[in-house]
């Protein structure tokens, strides 16, 4: 309920209801961009961008639905849409590939603190767009398999299987890297 | 090597550099972006009741509500004040010193809109509710009866609760009972059926109300009331577990429902209910709110004073009998409509008499509701609860199903696979 209070409030202009649904949320809509778009300054502005659209249209907002699950939905929604433009980027010129991969892998982009959790964001950044979407909303947005199947336009078994697919090459991924650690 | 699901565990706790100056910089420009766009929005501002407008669900419930009572013409001043104003407090009187209230009420839960009912209170709080022309139900909590007619079966059934000796007709009007003068506001004055209200909202965040008054300033007296509960987001709240047999689902197409929640302590599901064709100080026929069954009715009567062991035992004895034999392990798995309502069915429907059918399920349904509240109230509630790890079969009297420490006692109580219950020390406890 506060949510509903929250955003009530925010449609008045209420600067309190603003930073407090920024501070409820900004950080872990910001480490789901990041986890999809393997990036935190474009995680960053995407999340800004939903956070400005959420300020400007805090009105339309349906009141029934989790605040949360809206947020999470716009950022996953924008991260497809900023990572469409990155495909469409490599389709045009495949230099620019190399620099967006190059640059992605620079030392100042490093998403983790921790060497073992910048180790699994490498792994979950090789995984097929979609599978890694449903990691991420599933894991650490704890969005539903039927919300992200709705996201997804898809049936929920796909949504399902991708899941699968998605943890267990994260498995093996993440499993062979640490083992390439071992023998260096 | 690690499992998947160390995987998703790592997963989930995955942090990332967040840069504290992005963050500050960032909500300064949303700050300032609120600021402009509070400089170009007009300054009207619209009652919390339109933001719930923008669901498809709720647009449907009004769209009936308008077609029932004309169309409403709109003409909110959009002032915003704090506190209700001393007319509120007045409404509040005149709705203590009515003598009879009629109304219509239109319920929905959350997706489930249930057809309208009529409402009439008498000034001892007896609540008369029509749910179709076959049913009304009477509930006269100053005396502890509920009574439930079918006029199409031509059965009675009678139940005896707690009394409330306190209830009046106020407290049953449970939209004004429970205001709290804090969350009031006056909203502005709208046309209602060509008749100029004062409206109020009143949110009650504690509650996950939001309820919508319109007042006629002649009468001080409600004419229409929009009544929406909302859950929590908070993951920590349990939902509501409601158990809904519908008559339909029996092969039944008298439109009727009934049921309740399956368990005690959970926080309340998405309900919005309309209440129109407000009618006070009416005259009403006592012989409306007799609660005893007619002569001519068959006639059905139990207790249920407070939900015990007794009602867990029917409740398992049903779900062992729909699963060839085996006990629920998970206890939780009695208050999971999904699972419970297919047994319903299962058991009660024969494809013979569909009306008769659903009511021999209705009739089941209070007491299996009461074994699953006791069970969460009980069991699941107590730190110190225990259930078989291997599977469990009625009959099986030397196996344990559930075990659990007695209130301010060292000592357990165990229901074993044939169901018998009994006492046992600490050092017992098989």
């Amino acid at each position: 309920m506060e949510d509903k209070w929250l955003i009530y409030e925010l449609n008045s202009g209420s600067k309190e209801a603003l930073c407090r649904i920024y501070e409820k949320y900004r950080d872990d809509l910001v480490r789901i961009a990041a986890g999809l778009l393997n990036n935190v300054s474009a995680a960053e502005d995407v999340v800004q961008e939903v956070f400005l659209n959420l300020v400007h249209s805090a009105d339309k907002y349906k009141i029934r639905t989790s605040l949360k699950g809206y947020l999470i939905t716009c950022v996953a929604n924008r991260a497809r849409n900023s990572n469409r433009g990155k495909c469409l980027q490599s389709f045009v010129c495949l230099d620019d590939v190399t620099t967006v991969a190059a640059a992605d892998k620079a030392p100042d982009q490093c998403i983790a603190c921790d060497e073992e959790y910048q180790q699994l964001y490498e792994a979950i950044a090789q995984l097929p767009y979609e599978q890694k979407e449903v990691v991420i909303l599933h894991v650490q947005g704890k969005m539903k398999f039927r919300e992200i199947a709705k996201l997804q336009s898809t049936p929920i078994k796909t949504t399902l299987s991708r899941y699968n697919y998605g943890l267990n090459k994260l498995r093996s991924m993440f499993n062979s890297e640490v083992k390439n650690e071992i023998s260096r | 090597m690690r499992s998947a699901d160390e995987i998703k565990k790592l997963v989930e706790n995955a942090g990332i550099k967040i840069n504290p100056e992005v963050k500050s910089a960032a909500l300064n420009e949303l700050i300032n972006e609120l600021e402009k766009s509070k400089q170009s929005k007009p300054t009207y501002r619209p009652g919390i009741w339109r933001i719930f407008m923008q669901s498809k669900i709720a647009k449907l419930a009004a769209a009936v509500v308008i077609i029932a009572t004309v169309a409403i013409g709109l003409n909110r001043c959009g002032m915003k004040v704090d506190v209700a104003s001393p007319a509120f407090a007045n409404m509040l009187e005149q709705v203590k010193k009515a003598t009879s209230v009629y109304y219509k009420t239109t319920l929905q839960v959350e997706d489930d809109s249930f057809p309208q009912d009529e409402v009439m209170i008498n000034e001892n709080g007896v609540k008369r509710l029509i749910l179709n022309k076959n049913t009304v139900m009477l509930f006269d909590s100053r005396n502890g009866i509920n009574l439930t007619l079918d006029s199409k079966t031509k059965r009675g059934f009678r139940t005896v609760v707690k009394p409330r000796p306190e209830m009046k007709l106020f407290n049953s009007l449970s939209f004004l009972a429970t205001r709290h003068k804090k969350g009031i506001r006056f909203v502005g004055n709208e046309i209602l059926d060509g008749t100029e209200t004062r409206v109020y909202e009143d949110l009650q965040p504690l509650n996950f109300s939001c309820t919508t008054i319109w007042v006629d300033p002649e009468t001080n007296l409600p004419l229409r009331v929009v009544s929406e509960t909302i859950p929590p987001d908070d993951p920590n709240y349990f939902p509501v577990k409601m158990l809904i047999l519908h008559s339909k689902d029996f092969g039944d197409d008298s439109d009727i429902s009934r049921g309740g929640d399956l368990c005690g302590n959970c926080t309340p599901r998405y309900t919005k209910e309309i209440m129109t064709d407000f009618q006070w100080n009416i005259d009403l026929d006592p012989a409306l709110f007799d609660t005893e069954i007619p002569e001519d009715y068959e006639k059905n009567e139990k207790e249920l004073s407070q939900p015990d062991e007794t009602y867990l035992i029917e409740a398992l004895k049903f779900w062992s009998e729909m699963s060839d034999g085996l006990l629920p392990i998970d206890v939780n798995d009695l208050m999971d409509p999904n699972t419970i309502e297919p047994m319903f069915i299962k058991k009660f429907k024969k494809g013979q008499n569909p009306y008769q059918e659903y009511n021999n399920a209705a009739d089941f349904i209070d007491t299996f509701r009461w074994g699953a509240i006791f069970a969460e109230r009980k069991i699941v509630s107590q730190k110190n609860w225990h259930a078989s790890k291997e599977p469990v079969y009625f009959g099986q009297a030397e196996k344990p199903l559930y075990w659990w420490q007695i209130e301010d006692s060292n000592n357990y109580q165990v229901i074993y696979g044939d169901l018998t219950i009994d006492e046992v020390a600490e050092d017992e406890i098989p």
